[in-house]
């Protein structure tokens, strides 16, 4: 049972280090200490990849946002130049 | 955020948001040629490459309008700054809690290195002689089934140098460091495995044979370990003495086992030291070479050989005594107290000065105090511009 949810949680841990903006060294170091890694501090590890990634999520859609804004009116502006 | 309002960026508005002093035509130009390429450059980060036209270009534009240009990349860059606060948050809760499982086998210092950017690169032979460093730890690595995170490490540094040759992407300072952090614990964990199992150190007094070793006189593994970090630190043992001004013979009566002094001092010491290994072995050994380490340290810092004695200053307290347990010997013991007790007497020597300026700053701070309360500097002032006259 244990070893199904430290699977589990090896491999939700992976999926988000995809994604995650953490150095690659410390990925790499990261990945290679999951299997000795109790499971305590795999969820804390969890914990913060999640955090992480949700917040990522949120500056992303702000960026998104930003860019949006500025498309219309840069546009417009460009329209301006030309004329 | 708030939308940006045309009319607040009107050109009537413009001189007053610059504020500052006229420019030179060059400057002007510079000035110019400069926005228009960062606009360029950012305006294809944002909507993607080829997108870019001159009709885009904020110096076409009307004079004022590229202020909006100038409020896109500020909201833009206050977002890159909180991404970067989200991922150093991220790394350093990962990082303790990578900490917490390694059993100290990895430092702080270790995954601070792995975190750390530097924009400073290395010289191609640099490069050359990293990659061969990383190739030889990956070989001891593997070669004495070393933990998964050594080799994992060692392959990365080794991948980055690969890149290097195609792409802009340099070796870091801190992957440098990082490598001679890995060295270290590579020999750690060697001498480790050793100990542990006989065998093994018979199957690698093989390899070294087959490697085409003269002769291999190595007894004692401790001693082909001690001799290999000091060759990892650039230094014979018979240098150690002398750098910690110790008496040779004390010093070469607390190794263990070696028949004696004297011998010691004429041919034992060395047993390990490149000559008594084919050039094959000597650069291309097992663990980093002294000349491979040289070249590396010493075309990057200028470093001469009692200086590398200081690179283990780098590492903290905790990491210095655990190498010392670690590596058991005697000397490297003492090499390792001496560094601490160096790096102690520096850090209070400076914290002394610190307080000595600070004191003094104080005293002279409350002279200017007194001074300014007494009514005489205000009465004395017409005589002071008439001395002035």
């Amino acid at each position: 049972m244990l070893e199904t949810n430290n699977q589990i949680l090896d491999d939700e841990i992976e999926r988000l280090l995809e994604t995650s903006s953490i150095a690659p060294l410390l990925k790499s170091i990261l990945r290679a200490s999951l299997y000795t890694m109790p499971h305590a501090n795999k969820l804390a590890v969890l914990e913060s990849l999640r955090k992480e990634s949700k917040k990522l999520l949120i500056l992303k859609a702000k960026q998104e946002k930003i860019i949006e804004k500025y498309r219309g009116i840069m546009g417009k502006l460009s329209k301006n130049g030309q004329s | 955020m708030s939308d940006p309002d045309p009319k607040q960026d009107s050109p009537e508005k413009a001189p007053a948001a610059s504020g500052t002093a006229p420019e030179s035509g060059a400057e002007t130009k510079e000035k110019k040629s400069r926005i228009s390429r960062a606009a360029h450059e950012a305006w294809e980060k944002s909507f993607g490459e080829g997108t870019w036209t001159e009709n885009i270009n904020p110096l076409n534009w009307p004079k004022k309008s590229w202020l909006f240009f100038k409020n896109f990349f500020t909201e833009l860059t206050e977002v890159e700054e909180e991404e970067k606060d989200v991922k150093k948050e991220a790394e350093k809760k990962v990082a303790r809690e990578v900490l917490k499982t390694d059993s100290g086998q990895l430092s702080e210092q270790f995954v601070e290195a792995a975190t750390k950017e530097s924009s400073e690169s290395l010289l191609p032979e640099e490069k050359e002689a990293m990659e061969i460093m990383t190739e030889d730890l990956l070989e001891a690595a593997k070669a004495t089934g070393e933990p998964e995170s050594v080799v994992v490490v060692a392959d990365r540094i080794k991948q980055n140098a690969e890149q290097n040759n195609q792409s802009p992407e340099r070796v870091t300072d801190s992957e440098m460091r990082l490598c001679f952090v890995t060295g270290l614990f590579t020999l750690i964990r060697l001498k480790e495995r050793f100990d542990d199992d006989e065998g093994k150190l018979a199957d690698f007094l093989d390899r070294v044979k087959s490697a085409g070793a003269k002769s291999v006189k190595i007894k004692d593994l401790s001693l082909y370990v001690r001799n290999h970090f000091t060759k990892l630190l650039n230094f014979k043992l018979t240098d150690i003495p002398d750098l910690l001004g110790m008496d040779k013979t004390d010093f070469l009566t607390s190794l263990n086992p070696l028949p004696s002094a004297s011998e010691k001092m004429d041919k034992g010491l060395d047993i390990v030291l490149p000559e008594i290994f084919p050039s094959t072995v000597r650069d291309k050994g097992l663990a980093p070479t002294r000349k491979i380490f040289k070249d590396i340290v010493e075309r990057k810092n200028n470093i001469t050989t009692r200086d590398i004695a200081k690179i283990i200053a780098m590492l903290d307290d905790d990491d210095l005594r655990e190498l010392a347990k670690r590596i058991g010997g005697n000397k490297v013991k003492t090499v390792t107290l001496a560094s601490v007790k160096e790096t102690e007497e520096r850090k209070q020597k400076a914290k002394a000065e610190a307080e000595k300026k600070a004191a003094e700053k104080k005293q002279a701070d409350e002279k200017k105090d007194e001074a300014g309360k007494k009514p005489a500097p205000a009465e004395a002032k017409p005589d002071q511009k008439a001395k002035a006259a």
